[in-house]
């Protein structure tokens, strides 16, 4: 319990009395004024945009959505319709193919580059770690990327075919690679490697050197230390990365606009056609259904995946 | 001192740092959700905001500095309680258009076309749903149609106008059609002179001359197998791929099965020059843009264009070509129709691209804009910003930019010239396009949806995998496939239409346009469209 004020002499005789219990502290006028002072703009602000526009988009799924027209209610009709759409279930299956792909490219491997580098020399860590603090504008990025990619005039081809003599590649023109392509930006950028490393530097030397005496290899020691150490911070971004690769829409839309042949339209980058089309009520339907996916298979990954160290 | 130390303690530094804190967020949300800046007009004054990337200038503030500004500010002058604001709202964005209308800050005009999808039916459902303002009396008052061209008076009337006779928009920009623009000079060094007739089996063998190893013979943009389907009148919402269906819900289908065979002709074709050939400059991540950016880029000698491009001045239009080379510009830009289909079908008409105004305008707003419209675009300030453009650059390109006009008057006072001084041959191009004469549209027949309706996604989509993805492909169930997709979707749509009426309009509809094939283009009626007509269409409306 936090203790604001002393307590009073009544209080301090009953803490005497009975050490181990807990004892409810009542916490004075003023600091119930402050407590609130704090928590008021952040809870007014949460409330107004990101609660109520939840709460009416809900409600809109369930009506006709119409922009200037009366709204009339709808029922399950969107919900239905996004339901019984193929497309739906298209743009899920390349969510679900895009999440997968990213956090095993762009989650996986910084955990180790992070390993890797603290065995490194402390210069090439700093530099390295120089690299990644560089800004990078991001509508530059994709432009850049773009261009890249291009296959008739993009750098890419001209070291695929020029360099490497490789046949003439498709790059996001291919239906097949065109999800790798757009992850592939993100492996490069290391992603929370940065966070990785400082959870490795927390890690007292002694548990290494004890399990140095003990004959433990380099693979033992981080299955059984590094790993396990950094479950905590490891539990908090996958949550964030499955969600973030599931809401998907940016770089999909920006760089493709979801083709060749639908082949990098997300659930969002669909609901963003649809919203172009008007279809306000059938959006936040998919929005809905897309919201309920991601909750579930959060609720699944904290079940599954105890923050605990020693678990 | 406090509590026997120095200075500032620990809580009361966390104090004043969340005390700053919680005040700046208060702020900032108290900012965000501050009501939209509306027009602040004093006593009889008329404010009016323009978005980004618009057609009529702001005079700057230290006064008028281009053409455009300065007969703005003329009409300024002449209507002192007008007041233009400039606000950060792109009006070629169609979902910031929607929700700048829904939430009253959209600008005061914007392309209709932006958010109806740029077809007739679509602009007409979107003023159904309340999205543009009714400026009937205002039309009628400022007696507009007497200052119209023919051409822009009549072509898509249906985008200004409603069936019941409410006007909606105003037009603004003369389309003479899609066609497709290439670098004379080399096309006539590489053997060949194309004319209006020419088909997709010409562009073929020219753009496959044109290719070389830094040049592609031409540059499409990422939808660009859209144009060859077009030509045949099948595939997408071409007319012999869209079907009435008054028995489902949303009254249309999409039937694709039909003439599978002209689909796969014009596919494998295209593909052909992709693969084959290897002459068609696009990619997937390229935008509209792509096409007229490679023609001036000079990456590629020939490119598929809206007409009305020729005639806009600037990089990277093609005049600028023309300016850079030193030539004439009928000398070394040459444009001419999309190709027609081989069964005869043409389907690239000249169209009105109209402006329209949001409808939380107040009547005073209204009446200011078309008053400045009528300045602008039809009268005085229209020959004043022409020849002061004119003027500036001694180029009469730069007077009769965007020609044809919308208005009657086709010449400009003050500017000695016309429009052929200008634009040499290419008015040869322009005139037999916009000759073409209209073909008869279904949103001037059938009533204007109110309901939203499937997404074109799904053609879309296979028309993206069918231009990029190489290999053999099995056509047929792709393309079935479109079909399928489509039709599933629109099963859960409902027209707010009714079926007789629906029937009825539909009926008079394909009427109209069995007259227009027959009388202008007679040999794609009697190959294609009457046993069609007379089959599929007349099972359809039960006729």
């Amino acid at each position: 319990m936090v203790v604001l004020n002393s307590p009073t002499d009544a209080l301090s005789d009953q803490l005497k009395n009975e050490p181990g219990d807990e004892v409810e502290i009542k916490i004075s006028r003023r600091s119930r004024i402050e407590k609130w002072l704090f928590l008021g703009p952040a809870t007014v602000f949460q409330l107004s945009w990101g609660w109520y526009p939840m709460i009416v988009a809900f409600l809109l799924s369930f009506t006709n959505a119409a922009l200037r027209n009366r709204i009339v209610f709808n029922g399950f009709g969107s919900y239905q319709r996004m339901w019984n759409d193929p497309l739906t279930q298209r743009a899920f299956e390349v969510t679900f193919t895009y999440a997968a792909m990213s956090i095993v490219l762009t989650f996986v491997i910084p955990i180790l580059v992070a390993i890797f580098l603290m065995e490194m020399p402390p210069h090439i860590m700093r530099w390295m770690m120089l690299l990644w603090f560089l800004p990078l504008s991001g509508i530059a990025n994709v432009v850049l990327w773009r261009y890249f990619y291009n296959a008739q005039i993009g750098l890419f081809q001209y070291i695929a075919t020029d360099i490497l003599g490789l046949e003439p590649q498709r790059f996001l023109n291919d239906s097949n690679q065109v999800l790798f392509w757009l992850i592939f930006p993100g492996i490069l950028l290391f992603g929370p490697g940065l966070i990785y490393m400082a959870g490795l530097q927390s890690i007292p030397e002694s548990y290494y050197e004890a399990a140095e005496i003990e004959g433990a290899s380099f693979w033992r020691k981080i299955w059984t230390i590094s790993l396990p150490r950094l479950r905590p911070i490891i539990a908090m971004l996958l949550t964030f990365a499955i969600i973030g690769s599931l809401q998907t829409f940016d770089w999909p839309q920006l760089m493709t606009g979801g083709g060749p042949g639908g082949a990098s339209r997300t659930v969002v980058l669909y609901m963003y056609s649809i919203i172009n089309n008007a279809r306000y009520a059938d959006a936040t339907a998919l929005a809905i259904m897309l919201f309920a996916v991601i909750m579930t298979i959060t609720i699944i990954f904290r079940m599954l995946y105890p923050e605990d160290p020693d678990a | 001192m406090k509590n026997g130390k120095k200075g500032l303690s620990r809580r009361d530094f966390l104090k004043v740092t969340a005390t700053t804190a919680a005040a700046v967020a208060t702020g900032a949300t108290a900012a965000s959700a501050a009501p939209v800046k509306k027009p602040q007009a004093r006593q009889g004054e008329v404010v009016i905001q323009f978005g980004l990337y618009g057609f009529w200038e702001i005079p700057a503030e230290g006064g008028p500095e281009t053409p455009g500004q300065q007969a703005m500010q003329a009409f300024l002058d002449a209507h002192p309680n007008v007041k233009l604001e400039q606000i950060d709202f792109n009006i070629w964005d169609a979902g910031a258009l929607l929700t700048g209308i829904a939430g009253g800050t959209a600008p005061a005009y914007y392309m209709s076309g932006v958010i109806s999808g740029w077809s007739t039916a679509g602009t007409l459902a979107s003023f159904k749903q309340g999205l543009f303002a009714d400026i009937t009396s205002l039309y009628q008052q400022y007696n507009i149609d007497a200052e119209l061209s023919e051409f822009a008076a009549n072509v898509n009337r249906a985008k200004i106008q409603t069936p019941e006779g409410n006007f909606y928009g105003l037009p603004f920009e003369i389309a003479i059609g899609n066609g497709i623009a290439f670098r004379k000079d080399l096309v006539e060094a590489a053997g060949f002179s194309p004319t209006v007739d020419w088909t997709w089996e010409d562009v073929r063998q020219i753009a496959a001359a044109l290719t070389g190893e830094f040049v592609k013979g031409i540059a499409m943009q990422p939808w660009g197998l859209g144009w060859a389907l077009t030509a045949e009148g099948v595939g997408g919402n071409n007319l012999l791929s869209v079907v009435p269906a008054p028995s489902t819900g949303w009254n249309w289908q999409r039937d694709y099965e039909s003439h599978m065979g002209t689909i796969v002709m014009a596919v494998e074709r295209f593909r052909a020059m992709m693969y084959d050939d290897e002459s068609i400059l696009t990619d997937v991540t390229s935008n509209d843009s792509v096409a007229n950016d490679s023609l001036y880029n000079r990456t590629a000698a020939m490119a598929t264009i809206p007409g009305q491009f020729l005639t806009r001045t600037g990089i990277p239009w093609p005049m600028s070509i023309a300016e850079e080379e030193g030539v004439p510009f009928d000398e070394i830009i040459g444009y001419l129709p999309q190709p027609r289909g081989v069964n005869g079908h043409f389907g690239q008409f000249p169209s009105n691209q109209p402006i329209s105004f949001s409808p939380t305008l107040s009547s005073e707003q209204l009446e200011a804009l078309i008053q400045m419209y009528v300045f602008l675009e039809l009268g005085e300030g229209f020959d004043l910003r022409r020849r002061l453009a004119f003027e500036e650059s001694g180029n009469l390109q730069q007077a009769f930019a965007s020609w044809p006009f919308v208005r009657a008057k086709q010449s400009i006072d003050g500017v000695d010239g016309t429009p052929r001084d200008a634009w040499g041959a290419l008015v040869d191009t322009a005139e037999y396009m916009s000759g073409i004469a209209a073909i008869p549209e279904s949103g001037a027949f059938i009533p204007a949806e109110a309901n939203q309706g499937p997404t074109d996604d799904a053609w879309n989509d296979v028309q993206s995998r069918l231009t990029f993805e190489s290999g053999s492909m099995d056509v047929p169930s792709l393309v079935k496939e479109a079909q399928d997709v489509w039709n599933t979707q629109a099963a859960d749509f409902e027209s707010s239409v009714p079926d007789d009426e629906f029937k009825a309009a539909a009926a008079e509809y394909y009427a109209a346009l069995a007259s227009f094939w027959e009388e202008k283009f007679p040999d794609f009626y009697e190959g294609t469209f009457k046993e069609w007509y007379e089959t599929v269409i007349a099972d359809a409306l039960g006729m």
